[in-house]
C-alpha cells in the first residue's frame, strides 16, 4: 500500500500547485515514510527532507519539516542530530505546538531508553548500548 | 555498538540522567499546550503521570509540573479534577494545590462538589484509619491530603463567599433529605447479597460435583459481611429515644427495634446455633425471606412526592439569574405574558427570555471581557463542564438553577428506590438528576467511566475515518454528592432493557423473574440428581453434562418464554414512521458498537438488563456503573463474553445494520483509538491508578496515606500491565491485514462477536445477566 501510495502522490504534478499545496504533498510523502516501520524508508524520508529547498515555505512549515527531520534521526538512532534538529524547528517557530510534542516526546523516549538499562541492569543481564 | 555491564555504581548517575530528560519532556509538553494545540491537550495526563516518577525525596518533576503548569489556562485542567483531587495525597502535591487553588476562583462551580466530596473522604478515612506500622501513628496526625483539601475549601469559601453559602444550603439539604431510609437501604444490602450469594451457589454446585469444596471459608466470608451489615444497621439502642428531636434517627431507632433481634437470629450474628447447621443455602433460603419481607414496604413508597413535603428549605428556594441581563439591557427589556398563564409557564419564559437575552450579551462581550472577572455568582446547573471538556468552557452561558420542580419522583430500579428531583434552568429546560446510593468504589468509578468517555469520544472525534462517520459517544454527568450518594443527569427518555422487558411482562401478564427462576429451578434439580449419583467421578464428562444441561434450559427459555423481538417490538412502539425508525437504528447501532468496544476493552463487569440503558429519542447508548472487572492480582480480567449482544439487541438493530454499521463501526472506533495509542497509554494510567487503589481500598481495611503510597509503588506494574491490555486489545479490534491471504480485515472482531453471541458462552453466563433477553 506504501508504493501505491507513494506512485499516486508521485503523479500530482508540482507545475499546478501553489506553495501550500507543494507543502502538503511533500509532507504526505514524508509521512508515509515515517509510518511505514521500515529503517530504509526512514532514510528515504530523510533524503526527501534534507534535499528539499526550504526557501519557498513559511516559518511553520520549516519548522514542520525540521520536525519530521528530527523523527527520522530519532528513528534511525541518531541522537545528536535529532536533539538538534528539533531545537532549530523550535528555534524557527517557537509556537508550533506540535514540535513541542515531538521533542518533549523524543526526551521521553530518551528517559525510558535508560530506565529499560537500569531494569536490564538490576536483573544482571548485558545491555546493549550505542 | 558495544556491549557493557551496567554496575550497581553506575545506577545513580542514570537514574539522574533519565528523570532530567523527563523533565525536559515535561516541559516541552506543557510548552505545546500552551501553544493552544488541541491534540497537546492529551499531554496533560501524561505530566501528571510523570510527576509519580520523583520519588519519595525528589521533587524536580512536581516543581516543573507546579512552575509549567500555573502558566496554563485553569480551564485546560478542569477535565483532570478528580485526579488532581488525589494527587493532593502523593508528592507532587505541590503542584496539584496551586492547580487546583486556580480553578477555585476562576471556575468554582466545576470544582466544588468534586473538592466537598474529597474533603469530606479524606477526613473520614482519617478517623478510621488504623495506625502506620513504620511509624506507628494514626493517619490524622500525619495526614496532608486532608489539611490541603481543606485549604481548598477555605480558598474557595473566601474567593465566592455568596456562592458557597448557597451551594453549601442546597448540598447539605440534598444529602440530608434524598439519603435512603433504613427500610430502602437494607433490601439494597440484602440483594447484593443475594446476587453475590446466587453464583457462589451455582459454583459451589460445580465443585462439588467435580470433588472440589471449599464452603467453609465462603461461609465464613459471608458471616464476616453479615456481621457487618448487622453493625450498621442495628446499631445500640438508647432507651429514651422518644426525647430524640431529630426525625431520621428516631425513625432508625424505631427501625432497629423492629427488626435487629429477627436478623440476629436469622444470621447468626451473636452465634445463637451451632455453625454447622448453617450453610449457604440456608443463608439464601433466609435472604431471600428479608428480601421478601422488605421489598413489598420499599414498593409501598409514593411513586411521586411532593418536594414541599420532602424538603420544604428546598421547595421555596428561587435563585433570579438577571445579573448578565440587567448589565448589558438596563432594564429597557420587557417581556409580556399573557394573563391566564400558569405560574409554571410565567416562570419558565421569564427564565427563558433574560437567559437568551444573557446568551446573546455574553456572546458579544464574550472575548471583550476581562481575564480577572470573577465569574456569576448565581447557581449553575451541575455538571455543564463536563460536557464541554474539549473547548474553554463559558459558565457565564451556563444555564442557572432557578428553582427546583414541585414533585419528587420514585422509582424502583433492580430492587432499590431511586429518587429524581428536576432542576429548572435559566434556559426554560428541566434537568432531572438521579440521587443513587452506591457503595464508595462506585461514587468516584462514575466520574473515571465519564473520562474514558471523554477520551474515547475526543480521538474518534478527531480521527479522519470516524470522524467522516460522524461517531461520537455521550459523557453522562455524575456528580458526587457524598462519600456513597451521586446525583446523574438522566433524561425523561431514557431506559433500560429491564424496563422494557418488564414492561412487555406487564402487558402479557407474565413474571419478569419467570425466566430466571425456571433456570434456577431446572439447575437446581440436575446438580441435586447429579449428588445423589457420587459413582459418576469423571470430572470431564461432569462438565459436559453441566454445560450441556445449561445449553438445553438456555434453548428452552428462548423458545418458549422469552421472544427475541420485545426491544424491536418497543421501538416499534415509540415512531410513528419508517423514516425515523431508521434514523433511530442507525444512530443506536454505532452507539451500540462504541459501548460494546468500551465493555470489551475495559473488561467491564457483567452488563445486566438494568445496566443496558439507552435513549428512546435519539439512540444514545448510555454506560451506567461502569466498573471494570479486577481478578484477585489486580489485573483486569478475561471473560468469555466479551460484551453484551443478546437476541433482543441483535434483533433490534436488524441484520444490514449489524452487517453494514455495527461492525464497521467498531472496527473504525478501535482503529481510531489504536492510531493514538501512545498518547493514551498515560491517560489510561493515570486512570486506572486512580480505580485500583479505590478498588483495592473497597476491598480491604482504611489504609493510612504511606501505606497507600506504598501500595501505588507495588500496583504501578499492574496499572501498566493492564493499560497494555486495554490497548491491545484496541489493537485487537482494529482493522488489520493477517498473514492469511484473502482474510478479513475484521476478521479478529468477528470472532469475538462470535463469542458474544454464542449460545454456549450464553447458557454459561450468571443468571442475573438474562442472557436470554
Amino acid at each position: 500500500m506504501l508504493k501505491v501510495a507513494l506512485m499516486s502522490l508521485a503523479k500530482l504534478t508540482d507545475q499546478a500547485m501553489d506553495v501550500t499545496d507543494a507543502f502538503v504533498k511533500l509532507r504526505e510523502q514524508i509521512v508515509l515514510c515515517r509510518d511505514s516501520n521500515a529503517p530504509q524508508e526512514y532514510q528515504n524520508g530523510l533524503n526527501i527532507v534534507q534535499t528539499t529547498n526550504l526557501s519557498f515555505f513559511d516559518e511553520k512549515q520549516k519548522s514542520e519539516l525540521f520536525r519530521l527531520k528530527g523523527i527520522f534521526f530519532s528513528n534511525l538512532k541518531h541522537k545528536p542530530q535529532a536533539n538538534q534538529a528539533f531545537c532549530h524547528s523550535i528555534q524557527i517557530c517557537p509556537n508550533y505546538g506540535k514540535a513541542w510534542s515531538s521533542w518533549g516526546d523524543y526526551c521521553a523516549g530518551l528517559s525510558n531508553h535508560i530506565e529499560n538499562k537500569i531494569v536490564a541492569a538490576g536483573s544482571g543481564l548485558k545491555v546493549r548500548c550505542e | 555498538m558495544t556491549i557493557v555491564v551496567i554496575s550497581f555504581k553506575d545506577k545513580a548517575p542514570l537514574t539522574k540522567k533519565s528523570i532530567q530528560y523527563l523533565v525536559q519532556a515535561m516541559g516541552c509538553y506543557l510548552e505545546a499546550v500552551n501553544c493552544g494545540d488541541d491534540d497537546a491537550r492529551l499531554n496533560l495526563p501524561k505530566c501528571m503521570w510523570m510527576a509519580r516518577r520523583d520519588g519519595d525525596k525528589g521533587k524536580i518533576l512536581s516543581e516543573t509540573l507546579e512552575r509549567r503548569g500555573k502558566l496554563l489556562p485553569e480551564w485546560m485542567w478542569i477535565p483532570w479534577i478528580p485526579q488532581l483531587l488525589t494527587s493532593l495525597g502523593r508528592n507532587e502535591y505541590h503542584a496539584s494545590k496551586r492547580i487546583l487553588a486556580g480553578i477555585c476562583v476562576r471556575y468554582p462551580q466545576a470544582l466544588y462538589f468534586f473538592l466537598r466530596t474529597y474533603y469530606l473522604e479524606r477526613l473520614d478515612a482519617n478517623q478510621n484509619a488504623r495506625p502506620d506500622k513504620s511509624t506507628g501513628k494514626t493517619a490524622s496526625k500525619d495526614s496532608t491530603s486532608s489539611n490541603h483539601a481543606q485549604e481548598l475549601v477555605n480558598t474557595l469559601r473566601k474567593s465566592h463567599p455568596g456562592l458557597w453559602v448557597a451551594m453549601e444550603a442546597i448540598t447539605d439539604e440534598l444529602i440530608n433529605r434524598f439519603r435512603p431510609s433504613f427500610e430502602e437501604e437494607l433490601p439494597t444490602a440484602i440483594n447484593a447479597l443475594l446476587q453475590r450469594a446466587l453464583p457462589q451457589k451455582e459454583l459451589l454446585h460445580k465443585r462439588s460435583v467435580n470433588g472440589k469444596d471449599n464452603s467453609q471459608a465462603l461461609l465464613a466470608s459471608f458471616s464476616k459481611t453479615l456481621n457487618r451489615v448487622s453493625a450498621k444497621f442495628f446499631r445500640p439502642v438508647a432507651s429514651d429515644f422518644s426525647q430524640s428531636s431529630d426525625h431520621r434517627s428516631r425513625k432508625e431507632k424505631e427501625f432497629s427495634l423492629r427488626y435487629k433481634e429477627m436478623f440476629e437470629k436469622d444470621f447468626l450474628v451473636k452465634g445463637s446455633e451451632k455453625s454447622n447447621e448453617f450453610d449457604l443455602d440456608i443463608i439464601i433460603e433466609r435472604l431471600r425471606k428479608w428480601k421478601k419481607l422488605l421489598l413489598p414496604q420499599v414498593a409501598l413508597l409514593p411513586k411521586n412526592l411532593p418536594l414541599s413535603h420532602l424538603s420544604p428549605a428546598l421547595a421555596i428556594t428561587s435563585f433570579d439569574s438577571s445579573d448578565l441581563l440587567d448589565s448589558q439591557n438596563n432594564g429597557s427589556y420587557k417581556l409580556i405574558i399573557p394573563s391566564g398563564a400558569s405560574r409554571e409557564f410565567t416562570t419558565t419564559i421569564t427564565a427563558a427570555a433574560k437567559s437568551t437575552a444573557a446568551a446573546v450579551a455574553a456572546a458579544a462581550s464574550a472575548e471583550g471581557r476581562s481575564a480577572n472577572s470573577s465569574p456569576s455568582s448565581s447557581v449553575e446547573i451541575p455538571g455543564k463542564y463536563l460536557t464541554t471538556l474539549g473547548a474553554r468552557p463559558r459558565p457565564e452561558l451556563h444555564p442557572k438553577l432557578i428553582r427546583f420542580s414541585a414533585g419528587v419522583e420514585v422509582m424502583q430500579r433492580d430492587g432499590n428506590a431511586v429518587r429524581r428531583l428536576g432542576m429548572l434552568g435559566s434556559d426554560g429546560k428541566t434537568y432531572h438528576f438521579a440521587f443513587q446510593y452506591v457503595a464508595p468504589y462506585s461514587t468516584w468509578s462514575g466520574e473515571r467511566s465519564a473520562q474514558v468517555n471523554f477520551l474515547f469520544d475526543h480521538v474518534i472525534r478527531k480521527n479522519l475515518i470516524s470522524a467522516r462517520k460522524n461517531y461520537s459517544l455521550k459523557i453522562t454527568p455524575l456528580i458526587p454528592l457524598a462519600q456513597k450518594l451521586r446525583m446523574t443527569m438522566e433524561s425523561l427518555d431514557e431506559f433500560s432493557l429491564d424496563d422494557v422487558f418488564k414492561h412487555d411482562c406487564k402487558q402479557h401478564g407474565k413474571d419478569p423473574d419467570g425466566p430466571k427462576q425456571f433456570f434456577r429451578k431446572e439447575m437446581a434439580a440436575f446438580f441435586s440428581e447429579k449428588n445423589e449419583t457420587p459413582g459418576d467421578s469423571n470430572k470431564g464428562s461432569n462438565e459436559v453434562n453441566v454445560t450441556t444441561k445449561q445449553l438445553e434450559v438456555f434453548n428452552e427459555i428462548c423458545r418458549s418464554r422469552v421472544s427475541n423481538d420485545i426491544l424491536l417490538q418497543f421501538l416499534f412502539s415509540k415512531f410513528s414512521d419508517a423514516e425515523s425508525l431508521f434514523t433511530f437504528r442507525k444512530v443506536f447501532t454505532n452507539q451500540l458498537a462504541a459501548n460494546c468496544l468500551l465493555q470489551y476493552t475495559f473488561c467491564a463487569t457483567d452488563r445486566t438488563p438494568p445496566k443496558f440503558v439507552f435513549n428512546a429519542r435519539d439512540g444514545e447508548v448510555l454506560t451506567p456503573d461502569f466498573q471494570l472487572s479486577y481478578s484477585n492480582r489486580g489485573l483486569l480480567e478475561q471473560k468469555k463474553l466479551p460484551f453484551r449482544l443478546t437476541r433482543n439487541i441483535k434483533k433490534a438493530i436488524g441484520e444490514t445494520n449489524f452487517d453494514g454499521t455495527f461492525i464497521p463501526a467498531m472496527a473504525s472506533m478501535a482503529g481510531a483509538f489504536s492510531a493514538k495509542a501512545s498518547q493514551m497509554n498515560s491517560c489510561l494510567c493515570l486512570l486506572l491508578r486512580d480505580d485500583i487503589i479505590s478498588w483495592y481500598a473497597s476491598k480491604s481495611s482504611v489504609r493510612s496515606e504511606s501505606e497507600t503510597k506504598q501500595l501505588e509503588r507495588q500496583l504501578d506494574p499492574r496499572i501498566l500491565r493492564n493499560s497494555e491490555l486495554i490497548l491491545s486489545r484496541f489493537e485487537e479490534c482494529s482493522p488489520s491485514i493477517g498473514a492469511d491471504e484473502g482474510a478479513l480485515l475484521d476478521v479478529q472482531l468477528r470472532k469475538l462477536i462470535d463469542s458474544a453471541t454464542s449460545s454456549e458462552n450464553l447458557a454459561n453466563s450468571n443468571v442475573s445477566f438474562q442472557p436470554w433477553l
